[in-house]
């Protein structure tokens, strides 16, 4: 019976869906109406009023900077409450998700890559304003890494490396330190998170220190979503 | 214009679509839980890939400025790839809360099977 409903409701949101489509405008259209006065303040080309060449960028820690405030402030209620949920492991059916291994070949490897996928993602965080990437994806990357040696090396060594509450200072810390930088513009005499209003200096164009408070806030999102990927493992590995 | 022509210059959106069906009859359709929550992570996927392919223009170049300029003057929509940032971050938390629920759930009853719990509850 309910195996019959979810096939009718999903042939009526087929149904619905498809037939919206074609009336869409098409794929790639160059005149599409997303593409409007919005989008070419966005393209200003060159450095433009932010000191930033990644448009994206542009937008995630310059115009619509306060949004990514709140989306940060997401990530760390969304995370702080599965620590809420998985602190105190009391059922019967207890399992333990990260003993590690011991085959050489995987640690051996492990060994090798942790390296090269930390020293990428500092690469991909402080070149955010440049080329693609930014403070979310190298903070996942080095997040990544850090995954990686938990389930290689198991729990408690990873606990070694870097101890939960340690993890749990720096992403709250990561957090004030975007606030700071947000009250900087206030303090310089423009609005809360303003770039180059406040004062920040833009910097040669391309140059690595350039693009003021986006660089800064970069530096901090990557940081902290590293802290937030590491800690969660711990967590939802951990024992405690 | 006829309908498979209509269709085939929105193809992106095609298989965005079918991400999004394929991951809501996962959603509704499967009794483990596990695989609910990878049902609503494809379904996330779709969404993502519906966005992004908004903001393509063809011939379009990565909203990156390079000091010559894009060689076709034109650059993907910024905008929507901003916004999908904030979706994936949105997916990732809900993703973290809904997995340590199982987790818990699973350390309590021994079972994630939808069609299980729900007898155990009687």
């Amino acid at each position: 019976m309910r195996q019959l409903g979810a096939t009718a409701l999903l042939v009526v949101a087929a149904a619905v869906l498809f037939a919206t489509l074609a009336e869409a405008p098409p794929f790639g259209w160059q005149e599409a109406p997303t593409r409007n006065v919005i989008t070419d303040r966005y393209l200003a080309p060159g450095a433009g009023e932010t000191g930033v060449l990644n448009a994206v960028t542009r937008i995630i820690f310059d115009y619509r900077s306060y949004d990514t405030l709140g989306e940060a402030t997401v990530l760390f209620v969304g995370v702080a409450a599965a620590v809420v949920v998985l602190s105190g492991r009391t059922g019967r059916f207890a399992v333990r998700l990260a003993g590690g291994s011991d085959d050489p070949v995987l640690q051996t490897v492990t060994r090798v890559v942790v390296p090269l996928v930390q020293v990428f993602a500092a690469y991909v965080i402080t070149h955010g304003h440049l080329s693609p990437g930014g403070g979310f994806a190298g903070g996942t990357m080095l997040g990544a890494s850090f995954v990686l040696y938990l389930f290689v090396f198991g729990a408690d060594r990873a606990r070694r490396k870097l101890r939960p509450e340690t993890g749990e200072m720096v992403e709250g810390g990561a957090a004030v330190w975007y606030v700071l930088v947000g009250l900087g513009g206030v303090l310089m005499g423009a609005s809360f998170l303003a770039n180059a209003a406040a004062g920040f200096p833009r910097g040669v164009e391309g140059a690595l220190l350039s693009g003021g408070a986006v660089w800064l806030i970069g530096l901090g999102i990557g940081v902290k979503v590293a802290a937030t990927v590491a800690n969660l493992f711990l967590h939802l590995t951990g024992e405690d | 214009m006829g309908m498979p022509l209509a269709l085939f210059v929105r193809l992106n959106y095609m298989a965005a679509i079918t991400l999004f069906l394929i991951g809501l009859h996962v959603l509704l359709g499967h009794p483990n839980l596990i695989k609910k929550v990878m049902g609503m992570n494809i379904m996330e996927t779709g969404v993502f890939l519906f966005l992004v392919s908004i903001g393509y223009a063809r011939h379009s170049a990565a909203p990156i400025m390079s000091p010559g300029g894009a060689e076709s003057g034109l650059y993907a929509n910024p905008l929507v790839s901003a916004i999908v940032l904030t979706g994936i971050v949105i997916a990732v938390s809900t993703t973290a809360y809904t997995l340590s629920l199982t987790i818990k759930l699973y350390e309590h009853c021994g079972t994630l099977d939808v069609n299980r719990l729900e007898r155990l509850r009687r």
